[in-house]
């Protein structure tokens, strides 16, 4: 019995190591963004999605395909406008003319692949960003009558300019409520921008030797292991209660869904496994309280006028609890 | 099944520190009312069983107090006085049934850390000693108040009756007393050759009978010893003798 428990508590210190040796390689190439990148892998963990906001230039491409790099994950990038339709996502069927029968076959879109980016979803029509919500939420596509199941681990990484809203079809309440979490991409400071312009601009093509940490089995184990790290019980109801919180609040006009504590339960728990701790702390219910609501809940006209923000908003539900 | 056995023990001496506590307060509670009621001169029934109760009333006290503390009990109390344990002690607790990897690996992260911890953890040494302090004070002004006899009332003040211990502990059921119980032992009384004498004069007289019920006054006089009585007693004796002879 003895043995079993150390073998297993070894399983899991392996799993905290590649993680770790994860986030070192992701550093190789980025630099600063530690929140950002602790966000992508705790979504990617949680079989999650992120809709990210940031200005363009900020390396989110970057960020997604080393990562994608580093767990031996299949890379895909769509560049969103309003003439993208869904079959330039999902794929189409075309006629194989290299048999000597024409036959209809279908042809993948960029959707089939592990990681996705897809930039400027805003930019896209409801349609297409149907199309791209479905394969995000049921992890298959619909071509005509047949449906394509995407491969496994599936990671949509959405994003959004917050400064150019013209010619936008924002996405609905119910689609963003689809998205685990919301990543907010800062600038970068004055030391870190100095180093990223030293680092790309010193060779031709900066392509560092990254290692291939994980592999996709493993990844999905990992994802496994995410959903057994325990939780005591008041962390779990205090995960629930700033949930339920945001339903009261006088300043938001609606409250977040109780998906939103299950994705606050589920990313402290990534947080947990990602930090190398064995069970949730409270700490981890706080930090990723922001990333998970905030675009799930809904300012009032008054809250904006008085110059609230969503975050300002979760801060103060935090503090009360 | 490690883990519950280590929150068996967290909380066994939980129950420990709390015993020590609780048996200095009531030591505390049995100085200082033993003192007050010193010093005012009042004893609760009386000298003997003021002792007792007094006891008792302290035994009491210990028994509520240590359980009014035990039921205070919180796995939080040694997360707090022990930081390494942080959280993790709850969610073992919470999480007791579950065998998977990452669970079991928190089981042994948990005793690796609950090595270092101890029931001196979670004793307030600084209230312990304050209390072991007034202890001491309250032992010496109970020894010196003795010693000087202060009081601030000279006379003694039952505070709830005047019963005697013994009629309250030990009263007979009620029965009936044989005359030697009332009378005591019986005594010899000496006789004396005094003669008592009564005259009673009396006026006997019927109607058409003047001779026959006329008496003398000298006939109702008799006397209380007997003159002729010693020698009542000889011819008893020889009575006796004569009927021992027989037999």
């Amino acid at each position: 019995m003895e043995v079993k428990s150390v073998d297993e508590a070894g399983k899991y210190d392996k799993a905290n190591k590649k993680l770790a040796q994860v986030k070192e390689e992701v550093r190789k190439v980025m630099v600063g963004q530690e929140d950002v990148i602790e966000q992508v892998l705790i979504s990617i963990l949680c079989d999650g999605n992120i809709l990210l906001e940031s200005n363009p230039g900020m390396g989110k491409t970057k960020m997604v395909s080393t990562i994608s790099k580093v767990m031996g994950l299949e890379f895909s990038r769509i560049q969103s406008t309003p003439d993208l339709m869904p079959s330039d996502i999902t794929g189409t069927h075309i006629i194989d003319e290299s048999s000597d029968t024409t036959d209809f076959v279908f042809q993948k879109g960029p959707i089939f692949a592990n990681m996705i980016l897809a930039d400027e979803i805003n930019r896209a029509t409801p349609k297409t960003q149907s199309a791209l919500l479905e394969a995000m939420q049921e992890k298959q596509v619909t071509v005509g009558n047949n449906s394509y199941s995407l491969d496994e681990p599936f990671f949509l990484m959405a994003t959004q300019n917050p400064i150019e809203q013209e010619g936008t079809y924002p996405l609905p309440e119910a689609q963003r409520d689809r998205f685990m979490m919301k990543v907010e991409l800062d600038y970068p400071s004055m030391a870190e921008e100095n180093k990223i312009v030293d680092r790309f601009t010193s060779e031709l093509d900066f392509e560092p030797d990254l290692e291939n940490v994980i592999s996709r089995s493993s990844l999905i184990r990992l994802q496994e292991f995410t959903r057994k790290v325990p939780i005591a019980n008041d962390l779990r109801e205090k995960a629930v209660s700033i949930v339920s919180a945001t339903r009261d609040m006088d300043e938001l006009d609606y409250g977040a869904s109780p998906r939103a504590s299950m994705n606050i339960v589920l990313a402290a728990k990534a947080r947990a496994l990602i930090e190398g701790r064995n069970h949730v702390s409270e700490k981890d219910i706080d930090s990723v309280a922001k990333p998970v609501l905030r675009h799930r809940i809904g300012l009032s006209f008054q809250a904006e006028k008085k110059g609230e923000s969503e975050d300002k908003i979760i801060d103060q539900i935090i503090e009360e609890q | 099944m490690r883990v519950e056995k280590l929150l068996k023990r967290l909380r066994r001496e939980f129950i420990k520190v709390n015993l020590i506590q609780a048996a200095l307060d009531s030591i505390l509670f049995f100085l200082s009312i033993n003192l007050v009621l010193f010093l005012l001169n009042i004893t609760l029934v009386n000298e003997s069983l003021h002792y007792r109760i007094l006891i008792g009333l302290t035994f009491i006290f210990l028994i509520s107090d240590w359980v009014h503390r035990t039921r205070k009990y919180r796995l939080e109390i040694y997360e707090e006085k022990n930081p390494q344990l942080r959280e993790i002690l709850r969610t073992a607790r919470d999480n007791l049934d579950n065998q998977n990897i990452v669970s079991q690996a928190m089981f042994d992260d948990l005793m690796q850390r609950a090595r270092s911890v101890t029931s001196e953890s979670i004793i307030p040494s600084t209230k312990i000693i304050k209390k072991i302090v007034l202890v001491g004070v309250l032992s010496f002004l109970t020894a010196l108040s003795g010693i000087v006899d202060f009081q601030v009332q000279k006379e003694t003040q039952q505070l709830f009756s005047e019963l005697e211990p013994q009629e309250v502990l030990n009263r007979d059921p009620e029965r009936l007393k044989n005359a030697s119980e009332i009378y005591g032992e019986p005594q010899d009384i000496q006789a004396s050759a005094t003669d008592l004498q009564i005259n009673v004069t009396g006026e006997a007289a019927g109607e058409g009978s003047d001779e026959l019920h006329r008496l003398d006054a000298e006939q109702f006089t008799f006397e209380a010893a007997n003159p002729g009585l010693p020698e009542d007693v000889e011819l008893a004796k020889k009575y006796s003798l004569a009927i021992k002879g027989n037999e």
